[in-house]
């Protein structure tokens, strides 16, 4: 019911539609992560192409390069680009990526072989202003490599115009999510994933996004008429149909089959992102008044990533989010080696289960099939649990 | 007995891809770049599909330019709306 005709394969024939663009001479920049100013490629009329890679193969081929004990992101986005798989890589004439966590940052540098890459250096703390200067001189540093790298001018007026329409995008996606919000929430995780592909690897993001949030409207709508409940702080009500849950930590599409469908097989319902795929990256707007480089800046340093020391924000943004979408129990994904998420998992785990009294799951997984029957007992049990 | 709905050849690299590409072109084959089926694995995203009649002309065509082993011939076959993909 959710939404869009995609093809269920949405990432695939993105492919087809980005060799469409560089054939007729679109300029295509690769990306891997929230902290990039996305709107300065949009405003250089060049195309942004995710590459963070989710399969197995991709790892295998990451593993002929960089140590095995990295995680299955960073081994499978290089191993992609390196064995020269992913059609998004190989049609990027450029990559502006971050120094995130160790095992990414040093895999830049291999990456920086196979294409030019510009590195923005982020900082690792936001306790001070410095902080925000820094990154906002970060912005500029890219303008001039995007500038250089692709032979093209960012214009202030075009800066502008890319900062309004991807604010547009971010409030159609916060509009979609809210389906979440409903109890019972009448779009399965499956065709949730579909849905989100289609809009991913569309060309006219914009316009499929909008499509997609008047759909979402509509379903809203429907589901209330129908006796459904938007839940929200405050609001009362009785037991979950089923138990909803919330998904937070490391990026989560390469582990979907395995935790994100297997929780809903065994009887709950995800209704909300609090990791890069959700809304904590969609609730924040770039300010359209003022210096845009600062306003970049202010707003993409807003991800809540683990990977910054400390990380406050991430501990409001999950409480705010758990109230919004009347959370039952938090699922937690940790991708194998990823230090900096586990060892936060530790205090998000202490938070959610003594400050918000729900219970949490820790998945530590990676892309593999080995732990398939693991993961699912361990699903069982926690979704058994809340029944 | 089937009939085969039409052939396609994967590559492991996407650059392989594009070089095939250019070939079928400039021999004037018919020929369209779909995504790389599901079924078919350990290939890079994207493939070139194209008619049963041309599969000796592309085999050796592909053949003579591509090294060995990068590149993967496949048979669609259409089977109550099903299509399935043997590699040969
Ligand atoms: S989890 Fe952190 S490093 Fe990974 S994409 Fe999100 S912001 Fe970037
Ligand atoms: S999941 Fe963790 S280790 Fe992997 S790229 Fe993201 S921050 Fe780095």
């Amino acid at each position: 019911m959710f939404i869009m005709a995609g093809d269920g394969d949405a990432r695939k024939s993105g492919f087809i539609r980005m060799k469409e663009l560089k054939d007729e001479g679109r300029r295509v920049v690769g990306t891997y992560c929230s902290y990039t100013p996305v709107e300065l490629i949009e405003a250089a009329g060049a195309v942004q192409a995710t590459l963070c890679a989710v399969s197995q193969d991709g790892v295998l081929e990451g593993e002929k390069t960089l140590p095995q004990n990295l995680c299955p992101m960073v081994k499978a986005s290089y191993g992609m680009a390196a064995s020269d798989k992913c059609p998004y890589f190989h049609f990027s004439d450029m990559v502006v990526a971050e120094t995130t966590c160790d095992g990414k940052k040093k895999m830049l540098e291999f990456l920086s072989e196979l294409r030019p890459t510009h590195v923005m250096q982020l900082p690792q703390g936001l306790s001070s202003d410095e902080a925000v200067n820094f990154w906002t001189n970060e912005m500029h540093r890219a303008k001039d490599a995007i500038e250089r790298t692709l032979g093209v001018e960012i214009t202030e007026e075009a800066l502008h115009e890319a900062i309004r329409r991807n604010n547009e995008e971010r409030r159609d996606m916060l509009e979609i999510y809210s389906v979440g919000q409903l109890e019972p929430c009448p779009v399965s995780i499956r065709e949730f994933c579909e849905a989100m592909d289609g809009a991913g690897f569309a060309f006219d993001k914009g316009a499929t996004v909008h499509r997609m949030a008047e759909r979402a409207r509509e379903i809203k709508e429907e589901a209330l008429r129908n006796g459904a409940i938007l839940t929200g702080k405050g609001v009362a009500r009785g037991k979950s149909k089923k138990p909803r849950i919330l998904i937070t930590g490391c990026p989560n599409v390469g582990v979907r089959e395995k935790i994100l469908y297997a929780l809903e097989d065994a009887g709950a319902s995800i209704v909300a992102f609090d990791s890069c795929n959700g809304v904590k990256t969609m609730r924040e707007m770039v300010a359209e008044e003022g210096d845009p480089y600062r306003a970049m800046a202010e707003k993409t340093l807003k991800a809540n990533c683990s990977v910054m020391s400390p990380n406050p924000g991430r501990y409001v943004s999950l409480k705010e989010a758990c109230e919004e979408f009347g959370i039952d129990g938090v699922v937690e994904i940790v991708l194998q080696f990823c230090h900096t998420y586990a060892i936060e998992a530790v205090r998000i785990g202490k938070f959610v289960r003594e400050e918000l009294g729900l219970p949490y799951l820790e998945l530590t997984s990676d892309y593999s099939d080995s732990d398939q029957a693991q993961m699912a007992t361990r699903i069982n049990a926690f979704v058994e649990m809340m029944l | 007995m089937q009939d085969p709905a039409y052939f396609i050849v994967s590559f492991d690299r996407t650059a392989a891809t594009m070089e095939a590409e250019r070939l079928f072109k400039a021999r004037g084959i018919d020929h369209a770049i779909m995504p790389t089926p599901r079924a078919v694995q350990a290939s890079c995203g994207l493939s070139i599909r194209f008619s049963p009649e041309d599969l000796e002309q592309v085999k050796e065509m592909i053949g003579a330019a591509l090294e060995e082993g990068i590149f993967h011939f496949y048979q669609a076959v259409k089977d109550n709306g099903h299509t399935s993909f043997q590699q040969m």
